[in-house]
């Protein structure tokens, strides 16, 4: 690898890892510090892990514009977190749950092609 | 915490890990194929995934490169790309305030969008001694099959590229269903107001192609929209 691109590599990977490890310092360093447990800003952040999980999930699931056939691969999606849903209510095995996915997926894939 | 609880939880936390290991090894399959193609050797593909580990944005570096675009920009896109990770570690910290501080610059390192998502939906079921530990083993799990399906896509090369098309974007699909199931139990109340504010905020962003900052708009106006709300519902019921 030339040495401008292993720098560059490097700077990339630092600044992903500040961005990952000092706004967890920090705020571990605060939690221990201060006892905030009831104020509206510890409510917003007990609320801010799930809507977190919900955005990611709408990111997985809607296609980016640069996604050919954008409305069939977001009805596949739909359709098999739908199956996903429906089979939770009976069983809570994660494990299963994301095989589940993968499976009803791949035979969407099969049944409605692009 | 005892050595044998430790690496129990550690056991623990790999296990959790599976589904992140299923959705991430095809699509790290993926991108070592894609720097194979644009000349990277087997080593780079590796260093860039190992020292990295960030998806989206390895996918937009190395794209980048093989457009000779300058370092500055491939640098400050990748920068805008992961500025969603600031969000993680403020809500996973208050679950790891006993552990010690070097434990918790190694967990910073494996908090990809998926081991927070994981983290968040299952840590609190862990007991308090064991969570770093079993946080610990879920990134080992998740980093593993990032490294392994790197070093696959760019050792295997073009035998990859003609099977891959096939079964690719089955098992990605494990990254979304994993959402949906670690969601689906915390749906109740204000969290279900603040998961469809958020994931409208997301989605609608996502197609309009504004990623990264649809997903800060969402983590921001999910929990103030159901936070507002539910006090407004209280003090017309008061």
């Amino acid at each position: 690898m030339p040495t401008d691109k292993l720098i560059l590599t490097i700077v990339i990977g630092l600044v992903t890892y500040a961005l990952r490890a000092i706004p967890f310092f920090l705020a571990t360093r605060r939690s221990s510090d201060t006892t905030t447990n009831g104020s509206t800003l510890t409510e917003l952040l007990n609320l801010a892990g799930p809507a977190l999980i919900a955005a990611l999930l709408a990111l997985a699931v809607v296609p980016a514009p640069a996604v050919p056939e954008r409305s069939i691969t977001f009805l596949r999606s739909l359709l098999a977190l739908a199956v996903v849903a429906l089979v939770y209510r009976r069983v809570q095995h994660l494990g299963l749950l994301v095989l589940l996915g993968v499976l009803v997926y791949g035979l969407l894939l099969v049944f409605m092609p692009g | 915490m005892g050595l044998t609880n430790a690496v129990k939880a550690w056991a623990s936390g790999l296990r959790a890990s599976l589904a992140i290991m299923l959705g991430y090894t095809p699509i790290a399959i993926a991108f070592g194929v894609a720097a194979n193609e644009i000349g990277l050797s087997v080593q780079a593909a590796l260093l860039v995934s190992g020292v990295v580990f960030a998806g989206a944005s390895q996918f937009v570096m190395i794209s980048l490169w093989a457009t000779s675009t300058p370092a500055l920009v491939i640098a400050l896109t990748t920068l805008l790309l992961n500025l969603r990770h600031v969000l993680y570690g403020p809500l996973i910290a208050p679950h790891l305030r006993h552990s010690p501080g070097w434990q918790r610059l190694l967990a910073a390192f494996g908090l990809t969008d998926e081991a927070f998502a994981a983290a968040t939906g299952r840590v609190d079921r862990v007991p308090e001694s064991d969570r770093m530990a079993w946080l610990l083993g879920l990134e080992t799990g998740a980093y593993s099959a990032w490294l392994s399906g790197t070093w696959l896509g760019a050792t295997g090369g073009a035998a990859l590229t003609t099977v891959l098309p096939a079964i690719a974007p089955a098992l990605a699909f494990a990254l979304p269903t994993l959402f949906l199931v670690l969601l689906l139990p915390l749906l109740q109340g204000r969290v279900l107001i603040a998961a469809i504010v958020a994931a409208s905020v997301a989605g609608i962003g996502q197609f309009w192609g504004m990623t990264t900052a649809s997903l800060l708009m969402a983590a921001v106006l999910g929990p103030l929209v159901a936070l507002v709300g539910s006090r407004w519902r209280c003090q017309q019921t008061s």
